[in-house]
């Protein structure tokens, strides 16, 4: 194998456990707190996810993951394209790569009727496959585009999401094993607070042998105020929340007492999910609360090597 | 079918409590199917708008009409004569029979009266639902007889996304989620295997984003009359 593109891509080929984090890049143009968040997680996770304007406007993925960059933490840039068209899309992973990012996750993105930017237009112009399938092949062809390759474009170690909780499961599954033929070296999964429908996903994902063609990560992600407040507002979630495990937060009295217990039940949730034969790791997002985030790499074990 | 609903009325008031003699004009097709613009709605119509001007003290004539179809010029010849006298007409066509009204009346202000929806079906009574976004290249053959585009609210070919959710789609408890309906008639029909490929990016020129679109069948144009450029 040609020598690996980036850190991540080593370890993954490596075979050893995946840590991963996930951040969304500040509501405003100051670099610092971009700053302070990669430092808090430099050397304790393999890489660091930038989310791309995930629920509201934010500063630029791209933007904050050179940023991370420069402080010393591999990023993985996501990109929807739900925002942009394929002419944005590889215009974007280009500028990535003279940045020197090369880790890309590839995703729709949540339809931007569930974010606060309601009245905007979606583009969808090519989906997160045929986005993977268009990176992966960049160099040598770039036919969506009507053009020939892009000289010297890439190669990139790229990623996507997998969905445990949607259906239908065959779809979904199948879905996983079209990333992985266009290119994908990585799938994190939406947040795991299901573990019997994880359980039933994961089944099907080993029996099609997809955990053998691209190294599966579990989400997951802290059950905060505003996950919470969401829930009990009755918005759907593209993930399920069992009731138990919202009563288990939302029943204990102040603010630490939930956020203790929201650390908790990640916690938890990592031990389950670790006894699952060929899972690759794990991919923690604090939904904001980056301390919450470090609490629960630390007290799962997961801290890196 | 092109299905549409009336604009609230204060918004229709609004549009043409200025003007001294109003028309409005009712379609027969589309939108007399689906209850938005026929001879009945029109009537409704005038009768609540005379009320509303009058309520804020706008004298406004508001006369009625419907004709057979307002998207074929031949149709809109019977208005010729009576249109010059009034100076604004609302339409209750779909948007491009306001837009054909428009074009065949040039000194005479045209409104929508109603807002345009979607090419769709009646599903039940009193409910529409969208089916078609006119995209220019058909691919139901390929999705076992249901629209990826239209059905899927990212119009994703290649399988549904993390939203679906019990049949129902991220955005809408109330929207089905088109790639559960392509799974399951797909599954009747016992084609499942094909949507394990990849399908690759779509051509979008053919619809929309090509430009408004023109359909010319040489064998039917009539020389000298057409088309226009």
């Amino acid at each position: 194998m040609s020598k690996p593109i980036t850190s991540l891509q080593e370890r993954i080929a490596s075979g050893k456990s995946l840590l991963i984090a996930e951040i969304s890049p500040p509501r405003g143009a100051d670099p610092a707190p971009v700053r302070e968040v990669a430092k808090r997680f430099a050397g304790k996770v393999h890489a660091l996810g930038i989310s791309d304007n995930r629920d509201r406007v934010s500063m630029a993925a791209l933007a904050a993951a050179a940023i991370v960059t420069g402080e010393g933490v591999e990023p993985i840039l996501h990109i929807t394209t739900r925002d942009r068209n394929r002419i944005a899309l590889v215009s974007e992973v280009l500028g990535a790569q003279a940045l020197g990012i090369r880790n890309v996750l590839c995703t729709s993105g949540s339809h931007q009727t569930l974010g606060r930017f309601r009245a905007a237009k979606n583009v969808y112009d090519v989906d997160s496959i045929q986005l993977l399938q268009l990176y992966a092949n960049l160099a040598s062809q770039c036919g969506p585009l009507g053009e020939e390759g892009i000289a010297g474009a890439g190669p990139f170690c790229l990623g996507g999401v997998a969905s445990p909780d949607a259906d239908p499961l065959e779809l979904q599954v199948s879905r996983s094993l079209k990333k992985a033929a266009a290119g994908a070296e990585f799938l994190i999964t939406q947040p795991v607070f299901d573990l019997d429908r994880f359980g039933a996903w994961w089944k099907e994902v080993t029996r099609r042998g997809i955990h053998e063609k691209v190294a599966i990560v579990a989400g997951i992600q802290l059950l905060g105020q505003e996950e919470l407040a969401s829930v009990s507002e009755g918005k759907r979630h593209p993930y399920k929340i069992p009731a138990a495990s919202i009563d288990r937060i939302a029943s204990k009295g102040d603010s630490a007492a939930k956020r203790a217990a929201a650390v908790e039940l990640s916690v938890e949730t990592i031990g389950k999910l670790s006894a699952c034969k060929g899972l690759r790791g794990f991919g923690i997002c604090g939904d904001g609360d980056h301390e919450a985030a470090l609490t629960i790499i630390e007290k799962s074990g997961l801290g890196s090597k | 079918m092109i299905v549409a609903d009336r604009k609230k009325i204060p918004q229709i008031r609004d549009m043409v409590k200025n003007h001294r003699r109003v028309l409005l004009v009712g379609c027969g097709t589309c939108v007399t199917v689906c209850l938005a613009g026929g001879e009945r709605e029109v009537g409704i119509l005038g009768s609540a708008l005379r009320m509303a001007l009058r309520l804020q003290h706008h004298d406004v004539v508001v006369d009625e009409c419907t004709i057979e179809r307002q998207c074929e010029d031949a149709f809109i010849d019977i208005l010729a004569q009576r249109a010059p006298e009034y100076d604004a007409i609302c339409s209750l066509g779909c948007g491009a029979g306001v837009q054909a009204l428009a074009e065949r009346f040039s000194n005479i202000a045209v409104y929508p009266g109603l807002n345009t929806q979607f090419m769709g079906i009646l599903e039940s009574q009193g409910v529409w639902t969208e089916k078609c976004s006119g995209c220019g290249n058909c691919l139901l053959g390929e999705f076992a007889g249901i629209c990826p585009i239209t059905r899927c609210a990212k119009h994703l070919l290649n399988g549904p996304c993390g939203g679906s959710r019990g049949g129902k789609c991220e955005v809408n408890a109330n929207i089905d989620c088109g790639w559960q309906l392509i799974h399951d008639r797909a599954g009747k029909l016992g084609i499942l295997d094909p949507f394990e490929q990849i399908v690759p990016p779509h051509d979008w020129s053919t619809g929309l984003d090509g430009g408004p679109r023109k359909v010319v069948r040489e064998d039917q144009c009539i020389a000298g009359l057409g088309p226009k450029s």
